[in-house]
């Protein structure tokens, strides 16, 4: 949720007097967000070490998972001034435009990993992607795909989206009132959307890599690094 | 006024961000399809901020949200066409330079 506040910040379309105090909020509320980067960047470098190997561990993929709940307890308790700030710093019309894009990111990320656990075969827009990438074979996408759905009626979801749901309106409503105190906030999404997130990630690249060649492994295992080391840019910056 | 009376609760809701309204009378039935901002879009796009609000162009009009619904002005306001204009010519002027 931290991150759907962040992002918001890059279209919202403050005036140019506010926009240097709006970006100074932002760069601390991605400070904010560095811990979790940094299990996100571990936990995507253990994922391409295992596919690289043939099989991930479920074990040193369930540590990252528990750090990542345990840093975004701590960016929880990070970024109340930066919001109160925010808040201060937002005309009504903002604090409202600002709501309603972290509703949108909440829609968009459930639409990518949320849905995906109810719908068989709704991961069909990430294997055309892999299929595209790693050149798989026919055989290969329907050996992948039935894997895939495996594993998802396998290990059904502790993630309660009502309950992050919940959170988050509360959240956006309270922030676009006229009275806002972000210590009031006493729980928010973070924990479960991260956690979630990287799970259903870990998920399927478990349930990918036993159907994959050796060289199909090693040209993923590169692209899962990549994607680590642009974590590690943005976590630079 | 120009804002539509027309609101998404008051549409037959399709599917996602697409909305019939459905208006028929003795003599003709009239059928107008609207299209309001899908999630990705909110999140992506700046809006131009007219009466207060948050205001974004897409598909031909511009849309604003009140109390979680999406609404759009039937006639376009001039601030919100000088704006547009603005914008066009920005775009236009930014990718004439590109190809310099």
């Amino acid at each position: 949720m931290t991150q759907f506040i962040a992002m918001s910040l890059d279209t919202l379309g403050t005036d140019d007097a506010k926009r240097p105090r709006v970006e100074k909020i932002q760069s601390d509320l991605v400070e904010c967000m560095a811990p979790s980067r940094e299990i996100e960047r571990g936990l995507l470098l253990t994922l391409a070490d295992g596919v690289a190997r043939g099989a991930v561990a479920s074990a040193e993929v369930e540590e990252a998972l528990g750090q990542l709940n345990t840093a975004a307890k701590v960016m929880f308790d990070c970024r109340p001034d930066a919001l109160n700030a925010l808040h201060a710093v937002l005309s009504p019309g903002e604090r409202e435009a600002l709501a309603d894009k972290v509703q949108a990111g909440w829609a968009v990320w459930r639409e990518a990993n949320e849905e995906e656990a109810e719908q068989p075969g709704h991961h069909r827009g990430r294997m055309l992607e892999l299929t595209q990438e790693l050149s798989l074979s026919a055989e290969q996408v329907e050996h992948i795909s039935d894997s895939v759905d495996h594993a998802r009626d396998a290990g059904p979801d502790s993630f309660d989206a009502k309950a992050s749901e919940s959170r988050l309106q509360a959240f956006t409503t309270a922030f676009a009132g006229e009275v806002f105190d972000a210590k009031a906030i006493i729980a928010d999404a973070n924990g479960p959307l991260m956690t979630q997130g990287a799970r259903r990630m870990v998920r399927f690249y478990q349930a990918v890599t036993p159907f994959l060649t050796e060289a199909q492994r090693a040209a993923l295992a590169e692209h899962l690094r990549a994607h680590a080391d642009h974590q590690r840019v943005i976590s630079a910056k | 006024m120009n804002r539509s009376p027309v609101t998404l609760s008051k549409a037959l809701v399709l599917s996602g961000a697409i909305a019939l309204a459905l208006g028929a009378t003795a003599a003709q039935a009239q059928v107008e399809v609207r299209v309001f901002p899908p999630a990705a879009f909110l999140m992506t796009s700046r809006p131009v901020y007219h009466e207060g609000r948050a205001t974004y162009w897409y598909r031909g009009h511009w849309h604003y949200r009140q109390g979680g619904e999406w609404h759009q002005y039937r006639d376009e306001p001039g601030e919100l066409r000088e704006r547009r204009q603005e914008r066009r010519y920005r775009y236009e002027g930014d990718h004439r330079g590109r190809g310099r």
